[in-house]
């Protein structure tokens, strides 16, 4: 998932990078007055233990191996501000000194694993767990579920940003600049190898770990409520916020928009006279395929159109999850009130 | 000092010749020691070439960073191909000039890049997945195809469009990694981190970045540990989800050992007078030699940008 120099437009990269260094103000000043003085070395520390795991290679059924990214787990373990210190450092000093993702590409790429996979992640964890007790088989299912949810958002962000690369960067005679490939193939090939191979990774590796944690150490998994100054998640204001990026999530398409606009008249005629002429073929190839209203008013018209496409998709991403999260709930709380009944009843 | 070349050798405890025995396939634990290994050699190979008499080896790494962010830029907006096999050439001289072997320079790029870049864009030089004028057609079918839900047009066919974007952009992947690489390379981690730290970047990120990077090397062997204590006792494969539940219940293991390692280090810098602020060493200035190259830097960029904007994009 760690994407390259050269796959995104500088343009691209610059928007990512504002709202990655945004997300870092944002989290040094929540961090600093929550963990306080133990601040750095934890950090440190988590940042290492971060870069570690990546490197671990999962077992996986059909005899290969796959990485985690780890995020999930330590949104579930230090909280979601502190994972994202830790997994941007640890991406940093990849791509510095490992030579893993671009370094232009990097606040991309801190977007996506740091940002989108911990908070997302984090969200689904405390929607699913809820106020359960800290041993309870909800909490690591909850894990589970919720590394599966957030690393498959976080691909669906890289497939946005990879796929949107073609429709705003490409010389007079189609010929793509960056990354070649159109939001829908990017989004299915991205969601077809996530689904099925890093998802069910990431959740597996999460989910186990807590349960492991639950078994042998469990104040590791209260840390975060002692450490990081407890207090209830503002459940509501992420998801204020997330909703408001949901709609500017277009607005990286206008800055883009613009400064394609820096070319000359003749270009942008070309241009205006591809988009529909390529896309659209292609989107009337692939869209039994998706989503219809995605596949048809997302290419080829406005950008207007375009953009309520994009929020549209995203609006509807979110409800699914959510439902998806709300029966899970359900369906584990009437669960965990069986079993109480249950143990009462053998009490008795 | 020199490490010898068996030192370096990535093939932990094997004996090279192959009397050990035959090697199966790799699992999961030696492909984990694998690259746990694979990541000191780096290092230590890199710091070799950072502390070797070369031209990039002298500038201030502030002016490295400057100049990389510099560069890369340039490059993700030429969009010339003649401009980019130009500017590769030079990146080659100059890893020359800084003692950086060239097979290592041209080996670590262009084995990895047309690998996966190269898979990646494969798909794209067909006009099924990207509509564009045929270049080479490779069947005709002479009628549109319609497979389920699936519509393709009548021919199949390498576009020009896609040939000429995947050339571009395996260009400028390569020209990218190959800056990175050389900025690596010639810069030994401290000094960077140091330029790091000179780049209006906040004290508590640099610092924490700091001590991440001496840590990943003790949990690293911590996990190697690990992994060789599994090694070691394994004396037939385990099945899938036994392996897992390792992986998971290390995973655990770590992060219980981290976070009490967190702890002692707060005391011991608690200890030693640590009381939340962060000093640093105030950084030198810079040399004439660097402003020089800081000049350079900039000229060549808009030297390449102008080019390109001239000769117009991509032939």
């Amino acid at each position: 998932m760690h994407i390259p120099d050269g796959y995104l437009s500088p343009q691209t990269c610059g928007v990512l990078g504002a709202a990655s260094a945004v997300t870092a103000a944002c989290s040094s000043y929540k961090t600093a007055k929550t963990i306080k003085a133990k601040y750095i070395p934890l950090l440190s520390i988590g940042a290492a233990f971060s870069f570690i795991i990546m490197m671990f290679n999962v077992p996986i059924p059909d005899g290969t191996t796959a990485h985690a990214v780890g995020g999930a787990l330590l949104a579930v373990l230090l909280g979601p501000w502190a994972a994202f210190i830790s997994v941007s450092i640890a991406l940093v000093i990849q791509a510095l000194f490992f030579g893993d993702g671009g370094i232009l590409a990097l606040g991309a790429n801190i977007f996506n694993m740091a940002f989108i996979l911990p908070f997302s992640a984090y969200i689904v964890y405390r929607v699913v767990a809820g106020n359960c007790a800290p041993g309870s088989k909800r909490r690591w299912i909850a894990a589970g579920i919720a590394g599966f949810v957030g690393i498959n958002l976080a691909a669906l962000m890289v497939a946005v940003e990879l796929g949107i690369q073609p429709v705003l960067f490409h010389t007079a005679d189609g010929t793509p600049l960056y990354s070649p490939y159109s939001l829908n193939i990017a989004l299915s090939a991205m969601s077809f190898s996530h689904l099925l191979v890093a998802g069910p990774v990431e959740g597996a590796i999460s989910g186990l770990v807590v349960a492991y944690l639950q078994k042998s150490n469990p104040g590791l998994l209260s840390l975060r409520d002692t450490e990081t100054g407890g207090g209830r998640f503002p459940l509501r204001k992420l998801v204020l916020g997330l909703g408001a990026l949901i709609i500017l999530s277009p607005l990286g398409l206008l800055a883009k928009g613009t400064a394609w606009g820096e070319w000359s008249t003749a270009e942008l005629q070309a241009k205006a006279g591809f988009i529909p002429a390529g896309l659209e073929r292609l989107s009337s190839t692939w869209k039994p395929l998706l989503l219809s209203d995605y596949g048809s008013s997302a290419f080829g018209q406005t950008f207007w159109l375009q953009a309520m496409g994009y929020i549209l998709s995203a609006l509807a991403g979110l409800i699914l999850i959510l439902l998806i999260v709300y029966f899970d709930g359900k369906f584990f709380a009437k669960g965990a009130k069986t079993r109480e009944t249950a143990d009462l009843a053998s009490r008795k | 000092m020199k490490l010898p070349t068996w030192l370096q050798e990535s093939n932990l405890g094997m004996c090279p010749c192959g009397c050990s025995g035959k090697r199966s396939k790799k699992n999961f634990v030696e492909k984990t020691l694998y690259d746990l290994s694979q990541v000191v050699r780096n290092v230590v190979f890199s710091e070799q070439i950072a502390k070797a008499p070369g031209i990039l080896q002298r500038f201030d790494p502030r002016v490295k960073l400057v100049g990389l962010g510099c560069w890369l830029l340039t490059l993700a907006l030429v969009q010339n191909w003649d401009l980019l096999l130009l500017a590769y050439l030079g990146l080659a001289g100059l890893a020359v000039a800084s003692e950086v072997p060239l097979a290592v320079f041209v080996k670590r790029v262009w084995l990895v890049v047309p690998l996966f870049t190269g898979v990646m864009l494969l798909p794209a030089l067909f006009n099924w997945v990207r509509p564009g004028d045929p270049l080479l057609v490779l069947w005709d079918f002479n009628h549109p195809l319609d497979i389920g839900p699936l519509h393709f047009p009548d021919i199949l066919a390498i576009t020009r469009q896609g040939l000429k974007g995947s050339i571009l952009l395996i260009l400028r992947v390569g020209n990218s990694v190959s800056l990175t690489v050389l900025l690596t390379l010639t810069t030994p981690w401290t000094e960077l981190l140091k330029g790091v730290r000179s780049l209006f970047i906040p004290k508590v990120f640099v610092m924490t970045l700091e001590m991440t990077y001496r840590y990943i090397f003790v949990l690293l062997s911590i996990v190697e540990e690990m992994f060789f204590a599994r090694k070691a006792r394994m004396i037939g494969p385990a099945d899938l989800k036994e392996n897992r539940r390792f992986i998971a219940s290390s995973m655990g293991t770590l992060f219980g050992k981290s976070q009490a390692m967190s702890e002692e280090i707060y005391a011991s810098m608690l200890a030693r007078g640590y009381t939340g602020e962060i000093r640093t060493i105030t950084s030198t200035s810079l040399s004439f030699l660097d402003w020089a190259a800081v000049v350079l830097i900039v000229l060549t960029s808009m030297l390449l940008y102008t080019a390109d904007k001239v000769m117009g994009g991509i032939l």
